[in-house]
């Protein structure tokens, strides 16, 4: 019976495309960066559950000013968590900070600037989505919050650090990817709760951790078609198709998400927080799986 | 020292060229727009003066449309939508939103039964200062008590949004038992001062 990594091997192939990249620089499975994200992820969890805990006991509801306070106060915390957490684990080849929180930063900027913007202000996607029927809202999500979003997170990774010398891994493209992904999420987060014109500091809370662990997800996924593109010899389409796979990823939970926490009146967003966290946990499960295998291949 | 791995040309050419990417996204935000031309096709607006709301284009607009009000309905469900102008702003005789709340609160407790004030408080409607009132009452449409309707509650949401000297007011309402939270959403989000 063959071995099935041999197997996967003789299927696949792996190759560097610069004998200078020795492989086991490009091919570390950084097991510090997963457990760094899986940490941070439980603790936007916890964090967004203990302020609706505590907002439902002090039955706290605030108006737009006092929303934008809190949002970007709120904000700060999952992105503070994940950056702290990344650098208190990740003691292997920790990527420069300076450059994380750049990407980071852009990622904020691209959805500030032309994520937001397009979706909202050229599609005005969110005047007729909800009035229409399940498969052209799930048509609109994939086709055009998908595509514009994750074009966003792509281009701030793809078009900066990728240059960069420091994207050394294929890990790199996940992490950078994530980094863009979290920066695009808070600004979303934000923007949404402002334009909704306020609301109850708990559900506030909840919706922000929804957002960024959704986004940071899709920005890692992102993010792994380009760290591939970098060192291995994938083909022309390996990149649209990457991006197209991630669109449709990002629009089908955003789909979902909208979805399982409105039924009739009731209006609970613990729902879409399990349904992100869930999420969150499948994308980076299987990009850790991915990196892994990649790791085991190229090592034999 | 590890180079990168494509400095020229990455564009244009080389093993993932960045040109198809782009050609991909831009493919696909044509379908998007093709996708909206489609969906906005089955929706139609209400225009009162100088306000416009936007709604499923199977409604019905139970009767005729007026410069001042509008009304349209789902035949399927309870669910309707109307916008109107309630008074004009007069600097002589000024009044504040409670004074507003309690006019629509005491008109609405007038002509429905069992109407109650669920909550209230300031909102933005494109970017306007507005006041949100949640109510519900219940609706029993049987004339006898043979008939075989059952009473229903309602829920409402109204909107109340001073702009360029005129009061408007939005006004959702829905079957509470079958409450469609994202038509509500996207009615409210559709809601535009010229």
């Amino acid at each position: 019976m063959s071995d099935p990594i041999e197997h996967e091997h003789t299927s696949e192939k792996i190759e560097p495309i610069h004998p200078e990249h020795a492989p086991y620089a490009i091919n570390r499975n950084r097991s510090s960066f997963w457990t760094s994200n899986a940490i941070v992820m439980a603790l936007v969890i916890v964090f967004a559950l203990l302020v609706q805990l505590a907002a439902s006991w002090l039955d706290i509801t605030l108006g737009p000013s006092g929303m934008l306070a809190a949002s970007i106060v709120l904000t700060v915390i999952p992105v503070a968590l994940w950056m702290t957490a990344f650098y208190l684990l990740d003691r292997d080849e920790p990527e420069p900070r300076t450059y994380v929180l750049g990407i980071l930063l852009l990622g904020g900027f691209a959805a500030l600037t032309v994520g937001n913007p397009i979706v909202r202000n050229l599609f005005r996607v969110q005047e007729w989505i909800g009035l229409t029927p399940w498969y052209v809202q799930l048509l609109a999500s994939v086709f055009i919050v998908g595509f514009v979003q994750e074009y966003c997170k792509y281009a701030v990774v793809r078009y900066t650090i990728f240059f960069n010398r420091e994207f050394d891994e294929r890990i790199d493209g996940i992490i950078y990817g994530a980094a863009a992904g979290l920066g695009f999420g808070s600004i979303l987060a934000v923007q949404h709760l402002i334009q909704a014109g306020g609301a109850q500091l708990g559900v506030a809370a909840v919706r922000i951790a929804i957002t960024t662990l959704a986004q940071a997800s899709f920005g890692g996924f992102t993010g792994y078609f380009i760290g591939r593109a970098k060192f291995d010899n994938m083909g022309k389409w390996w990149l649209p198709a990457g991006l197209s796979l991630a669109a449709l990823l990002n629009g089908l939970v955003t789909w979902i998400l909208g979805e399982v926490s409105t039924q009739g009146l009731a209006f609970t967003p613990l729902y879409s927080l399990v349904a992100a966290g869930v999420t969150a946990l499948v994308v980076f499960t299987f990009l850790a799986f991915q990196t892994g295998r990649l790791a085991r291949m190229q090592s034999l | 020292m590890i180079n990168t791995k494509k400095s020229t040309g990455w564009f244009w050419s080389g093993e993932e060229p960045e040109w198809l990417v782009v050609i991909t996204v831009l493919v696909a935000l044509v379908i998007g727009g093709l996708v909206m031309y489609l969906a906005t096709g089955r929706t139609q607006t209400a225009r009162v003066n100088k306000l416009s709301v936007r709604y499923p284009a199977q409604w019905v607009l139970p009767g005729e449309a007026q410069a001042t009000s509008l009304e349209a309905q789902d035949l399927a469900s309870q669910a309707s939508v109307r916008v109107s102008i309630v008074g004009n702003l007069d600097p002589a005789a000024p009044v504040t939103m409670e004074d507003l709340v309690t006019m629509r609160a005491f008109e609405l407790a007038q002509a429905t039964e069992l109407f109650r004030v669920l909550a209230t408080k300031a909102v933005q409607v494109d970017a306007q200062a507005a006041t949100e009132i949640s109510y519900a009452f219940v609706l029993d449409s049987a004339v006898s008590s043979y008939l075989n309707a059952v009473p229903k509650v309602i829920r409402g949401v109204d909107y109340l949004v001073p702009y360029q000297g005129q009061i408007y007011l939005i006004s959702y309402q829905d079957d509470a038992n079958s409450w469609q939270q994202n038509v509500f959403e996207q009615i409210r989000s559709s809601i535009k001062l010229h």
